[in-house]
């Protein structure tokens, strides 16, 4: 289809292996943070997370928790 | 950016053993930090927090150090050096967000903790974020339609540096409650995300290379944009200290989010997950045999449904609860967009699972190179 990668030098690779463990844990906490969101729309969300009132995605809830106000 | 950045530069990263030291700090830190608010611990907030604080500052020093000289920056490189001051302010923030719960330093600064909160928030979203985003978005909007920024299109870019420093005055401004710095800010950072929506449309538009799944949810982040960049500027120009238009528009915090943000991701994902697992397998075969392309490696089908799902529960969930639509519609929409999801978390485990080997040798039916 439309792009075969021009100018593969195959003996300097990009940097794969640190990023892919960056990409991994990421992709860990954004599995763990949906399962909190989840627990807070169910209303089982212990601590902090439980007194939200915003009807916003968890994500926001992450850098404006509702006991800052 | 680890990757992104010497790729993009030419040059290796400073120091791998520093990266994976970021890395693990992060990752404690962020488990731990997130533990901590759940079990309203507020102890172990300072101690996970701490973690977290050096963990970003390395990162952020790491990338410092990979990044050219100064004087030698593109567009996408200095949006990323503005990206990692913003990390290091912010973390600095946040640091003393987590020690006022317990001893009340804030007063003795002269600052409220909304404030501090505001300018935390704005530092984030809008500079580590979004400043990402839109350095990212320089090159690969250019790269992928074989097209670049010239003649008249250098004064939007040249508009789009009002963003940075509107973000910058918009965090200050709210930091220290100074009403017109924040609102001027507001307007600067509004007008150049408006400016780079254009921009980033117009590539795009001229592209005349085949529609890949990346460039078709780029073209809805361009779209979002556009939409919410004067949507925030009317509701700043109003209020530009106000907990509800932190993000802007009260009601567009999911166009911000879910379209700007949420599509760039995915659209960069469908890219860089099937080029990582194509280098990995097929680039060293390419020559001597039958290689896949690296668009081959997902599904077209459920490529295009999962982008119509994600694009109809946006659009839905954001007239609902505009009201523009009935209540209904943001329940539909919700919905909508969690199918949407699944189909493209799908559609990328699929490329690793059946193309990416990760399985063990036995559980593969065949030998690999029978003909």
């Amino acid at each position: 289809m439309s792009a075969v990668p021009a100018g593969l030098a195959t003996d300097q690779q990009p940097p794969m292996t640190v990023p892919l463990r960056y990409f991994l844990a990421g992709f860990a906490f954004l599995l763990a943070g949906g399962a909190v969101g989840l627990a807070h729309v169910l209303g089982a969300a212990p601590g902090f997370a439980r007194s939200r009132t915003s009807t916003c995605c968890s994500r926001a809830g992450s850098v404006s928790p509702s006991w800052a106000r | 950016m680890t990757q992104f950045v010497p790729v993009w530069s030419n040059v290796p990263v400073h120091s791998r053993r520093l990266a994976n030291a970021a890395l693990a700090l992060v990752a404690v830190g962020v488990a731990g930090l997130a533990g901590a608010f759940l079990a309203a611990s507020v102890h172990w907030i300072h101690g996970f927090g701490g973690l977290l604080v050096l963990g970003v500052w390395a990162f952020a020093y790491n990338l410092a150090r990979t990044l050219p000289p100064v004087r030698e920056f593109d567009a996408t490189e200095a949006h990323f050096a503005f990206a990692l001051a913003c990390f290091v302010a912010l973390a600095a923030l946040g640091f003393v967000l987590a020690f006022d719960l317990s001893t009340p330093v804030l007063p003795v600064a002269g600052v409220a903790r909304p404030q501090v909160v505001g300018a935390h928030a704005t530092l984030a979203v809008f500079g580590a974020i979004l400043a990402t985003v839109f350095g990212a978005l320089y090159q690969l909007a250019t790269m992928f339609t074989q097209t670049e920024i010239a003649g008249r299109e250098r004064h939007l870019a040249r508009v789009e540096y009002a963003y940075p420093a509107g973000v910058l005055a918009l965090a200050t401004g709210r930091l220290f409650a100074v009403r017109p710095l924040a609102a001027a800010g507001a307007l600067a950072m509004a007008a150049g995300a408006l400016a780079f929506a254009v921009l980033l449309g117009k590539k795009l538009y001229e592209g005349r290379v085949e529609r890949t799944p990346m460039l078709s949810r780029y073209a809805v982040v361009a779209v979002a944009l556009a939409a919410w960049s004067p949507l925030a500027a009317r509701e700043w120009v109003a209020d530009p200290l106000g907990r509800d238009a932190l993000f802007g528009p009260t009601a567009g915090g999911h166009l911000l989010f879910v379209g700007v943000v949420g599509f760039v991701v995915m659209g960069s994902l469908y890219h860089v997950v099937p080029f990582i697992v194509w280098v990995h397998r097929y680039s060293d075969r390419l020559g001597f045999e039958q290689v896949p392309m690296i668009d081959d490696l997902y599904d077209d089908r459920l490529a295009a449904v999962d982008g119509a799902l994600l694009t109809f529960g946006a659009v839905t969930l954001i007239l609902g609860q505009t009201g523009v639509a009935p209540g209904q519609a943001t329940i539909a929409g919700g919905v909508a967009l969690a199918g949407g999801f699944v189909a493209f978390a799908a559609n990328l485990v699929g490329v690793v699972y059946r193309h990416g080997r990760v399985l063990p040798e036995r559980f593969h039916g065949r030998p690999e190179n029978a003909d």
